[in-house]
């Protein structure tokens, strides 16, 4: 108990709490952020937009939403979802962006997930 | 013939000084290791801030975004450097993880465990006191392993050894072999649930004092293991950033070491005194047999004491880490890089044995050494 005696080893335990807190609440859906879960799912997707009647090319797509188009997520495919869903209503909002996710998660058969 | 490097005074080299600079040795090997890792692997170039964040209100800051970037890299970089000139350690490292707990926060296509260690172990090696062994760091590491056993024993396509097969189907050749003996998927489970029933042991083992020097051996083998088997899979640096933390383990007082040379050797003195960065060995020549010792905390002999010296040089596990991350960057492929990881593996295991006592009862003397403020 003499360790916790003072302020900043406090500090780290509450900070290996939040992790703790982290791991439920991960449990609560399926991303995966700071909760120490590699590898939990192998999320392989492809991501299709089109913004009017233009199809957005592959380098398009990575640079619209920071990941490849065609890509390996190997911790939640929610993770994936979530960033394209948050980009849409955001900065993209304006587009108006028809957004197609395919995805297969660790081999399972193929969903696919829609904006718009 | 006397080598010339004899003659001169072996420089001090800030980098590799370890002792005596405000936070526990291994520590802050521990973290000067993850920063240059962090570096090599351009963590630097990620640091756009903000780009579509976890914490939604950051966003309100795009205006600012390439300032915010820059400053980011900035504050991240000169914390580094300070940190390599053992410039107020704990300060640093706080300053180090706040970089990256804004970054993963600001910009989540960044988000990597890997990172997301390295920030961990800043973070929770300013939170010692200096001098003071890392039990938080324990700790941590044991939370990692215990929640990523406890995460998998979750996900139904892990208990399944879909997971596994899917994985592995195809990818590498022993799964295939491994698939003909048993019925389909039941291999994938078998190692499914050896690797959750393995990681949750392993968090437990390093919760205990006695089984940790056995547990850090096993963390070893399974993470290098992992890189064997799966064709050199290092799933990000994590590889790189769990056989860093395993430094922070090594017992390592804060006080001089005596270094007894026999008469045959003792003309390699020079070399010693050229390696030992941290100027922390008292070297005795001429003595009947090579000896390490520290007063009150151990007294090796042998091969134990040449194994427990080369840990306490920290330029060894700098030297094999430049030369694993160099390799596999530019020849990722070569054999040089597996024999170089084995030779990393081997050292550092090499010693370990040796330090099987419990941190604390070890390093209890040491907190009533003279210390240096952060």
């Amino acid at each position: 108990m003499h360790k916790l005696c003072n302020t900043s080893a406090l500090l780290g335990v509450g900070f290996l709490l939040l992790q703790v807190v982290a791991f439920f609440y991960a449990k609560l859906g399926p991303s995966r952020y700071f909760c120490w879960a590699p590898y939990d799912m192998h999320t392989r997707y492809a991501i299709s937009v089109a913004i009017g009647d233009e199809a957005l090319e592959p380098e398009a797509i990575n640079a619209r939403y920071g990941i490849p188009a065609h890509g390996f997520n190997p911790r939640s495919y929610a993770e994936v979802i979530d960033l394209v869903a948050q980009y849409e209503t955001t900065y993209g909002e304006a587009d108006a962006a028809t957004v197609r996710i395919d995805y297969s998660v660790n081999g399972n058969p193929m969903q696919s997930w829609h904006h718009r | 013939m006397a080598s010339p490097l004899s003659q001169l005074s072996p420089p001090n080299i800030a980098l590799l000084d370890v002792t005596g600079k405000g936070m526990y040795p291994s520590t802050l090997l521990t973290v000067k290791l993850l920063w240059l890792t962090s570096l090599v692997f351009q963590l630097l170039e990620k640091m756009q801030v903000p780009f579509l964040p976890l914490f939604r209100p950051m966003d309100a800051l795009m205006p600012w975004s390439v300032e915010l970037s820059a400053v980011l890299q900035i504050v991240y970089f000169c914390a580094g450097i300070a940190l390599l000139f053992n410039y107020r350690p704990r300060l640093c490292c706080t300053l180090l993880a706040g970089c990256i707990v804004v970054l993963l926060l600001a910009n989540r296509t960044t988000y990597r465990n890997h990172i997301f260690v390295i920030a961990c172990a800043y973070l929770l090696a300013a939170c010692h006191k200096p001098q003071e062994p890392p039990w938080l760091l324990v700790w941590q590491l044991s939370l990692v392993y215990l929640a990523a056993g406890l995460n998998k024993a979750w996900e139904p396509d892990w208990l399944s050894g879909q997971f596994m097969h899917n994985w592995l189907s195809g990818y590498v050749n022993w799964y295939d072999v491994g698939t003909q003996l048993l019925p389909e998927l039941v291999f994938g489970q078998c190692l499914a649930i050896g690797t959750i029933l393995f990681e949750v042991t392993l968090g437990l083992m390093l919760l205990k004092p006695k089984l940790r020097p056995l547990a850090i051996w096993l963390a070893a083998g399974f993470h290098f293991g992992l890189y064997i088997a799966v064709k050199g899979t290092t799933f990000g640096y994590f590889l790189h950033d769990a056989m860093i933390l395993l430094l922070a383990f090594i017992p390592w007082p804060n006080q001089p070491l005596r270094l007894d040379l026999p008469a045959k050797v003792s003309g390699c003195q020079w070399l010693l005194r050229w390696l030992d960065t941290s100027r922390q060995l008292e070297i005795v020549t001429n003595q009947p047999t090579f000896c390490l010792s520290c007063e009150g905390h151990f007294h090796f002999t042998g091969l134990a004491a040449l194994r427990s010296l080369l840990l306490r040089l920290p330029v060894l596990p700098l030297a094999l880490l430049v030369l694993m991350i160099g390799l596999q960057r530019y020849a990722p492929d070569s054999l040089a890089y597996v024999v170089t990881n084995t030779t990393f593996l081997i050292c550092w295991l090499g010693a370990l044995p040796d330090e099987a006592r419990p941190m604390r009862k070890r390093t209890q003397p040491a907190q009533t050494a003279t210390t240096s403020a952060a």
